[in-house]
């Protein structure tokens, strides 16, 4: 048995419990998964303060419909699906405030051998750094529609396959590798002044 | 000299798995939600689903109801014709004397208060 199967095993029997109304249960599948959910949130957003809000909706939602989970998707991409619909009415709502407030970016990423490469280049991130690659990744994250960032951070920077994506936001596996080749080309455009 | 190859977007994307949250934030909020979960009932299974069913149900209900009280009030007035001719029959009926009381006041039955101006009796009490 993989890790991953146990983890899941583990989460079903998690949700079974919150199911019966076991706040440490859910609140323990909570510790389990919000990192990753607040890191949905925090890129759809750009915003560090709406992220830990919405973070907070998304888990009391959760809680509250958790008796319709029936098990027929793994706990992490249901919930999932509950912050991408959540973020993305609140990104609609919000459109005319775009307001960052950025986290710090970890200090290992100057050993990256990407930013290595880009740093070392005739490039204005040579000059002005990391705040200003966060800042222009940010900006260009924001200018793509919802549904082009939702596959973008979900896959470029989440990591997360294409088939868990497309049983997240509920659209085949072909459109979310047409909007993710869509994405990056917009994004390719956005971001040419580092590409140069 | 040779030109540098593009960078990939997905490449330069995933630099931002560098942005870390702050744990300690993350903590707070994984306290709040706890907090508010003690005080926030979960809805049941299929809340939405039986609770309709069960006020379309109750909603039907009462529209029968209402519907058998609303016909069976004014009569049509071919039924009540018949109404009208069965008590005549019944008045016509030879009271059977032995069981009559002998002490009931037999001038009641013809002079029953409303028998001909309000129409027939319709039934009588020994």
């Amino acid at each position: 048995m993989t890790t991953m199967e146990t983890h899941e095993r583990a989460d079903a029997e998690l949700v079974r419990l919150a199911q019966k109304g076991d706040v440490n249960a859910y609140d323990e599948l909570m510790h389990r998964h919000q990192s990753k959910i607040y890191g949905l949130i925090y890129n759809m957003t750009g915003n560090r303060e709406d992220a830990e809000d919405l973070l907070q909706e998304v888990f009391i939602k959760g809680f509250k419909v958790i008796k319709r989970f029936q098990g027929k998707s793994s706990f992490y991409t249901w919930i999932y699906r509950i912050a991408i619909n959540r973020t993305i009415n609140f990104v609609k709502r919000r459109k005319a405030r775009v307001m960052a407030s950025l986290h710090d970016m970890d200090q290992n990423v100057e050993s990256d051998p990407l930013y290595i490469e880009l740093s070392s280049r005739e490039s204005p991130l040579r000059d002005a750094g990391l705040a200003e690659l966060q800042k222009k990744l940010n900006e260009a994250l924001q200018c793509l529609s919802e549904k082009h960032r939702t596959v973008v951070v979900l896959h470029d920077i989440q990591g997360i396959p294409h088939e868990e994506i497309a049983k997240m936001v509920g659209c085949s596996s072909g459109t979310v590798r047409s909007r993710l080749f869509y994405a990056r080309q917009l994004l390719q455009s956005q971001l040419s002044e580092f590409m140069s | 000299m040779s030109a540098r190859p593009p960078i990939d977007v997905a490449a330069l994307l995933a630099l931002k798995r560098y942005e870390q949250p702050d744990p300690e934030r993350l903590e707070a909020c994984r306290r709040a939600v706890k907090r508010e979960l003690l005080f926030v009932p979960s809805e049941p299974a299929t809340a939405t689903g039986w609770w309709l069913a069960f006020r379309l149900a109750a909603a039907a209900a009462f529209v029968a109801m209402l519907g058998f009280h609303w016909f069976s009030g004014p009569m049509a007035p071919e039924i009540a014709e018949i109404y009208q001719e069965e008590p005549m029959i019944l008045a016509a009926e030879p009271v059977e004397e032995e069981r009559l009381n002998p002490e009931f006041p037999l001038e009641l039955l013809t002079n029953w208060p409303g028998r001909m101006s309000d129409g027939p009796i319709r039934f009588v009490s020994y």
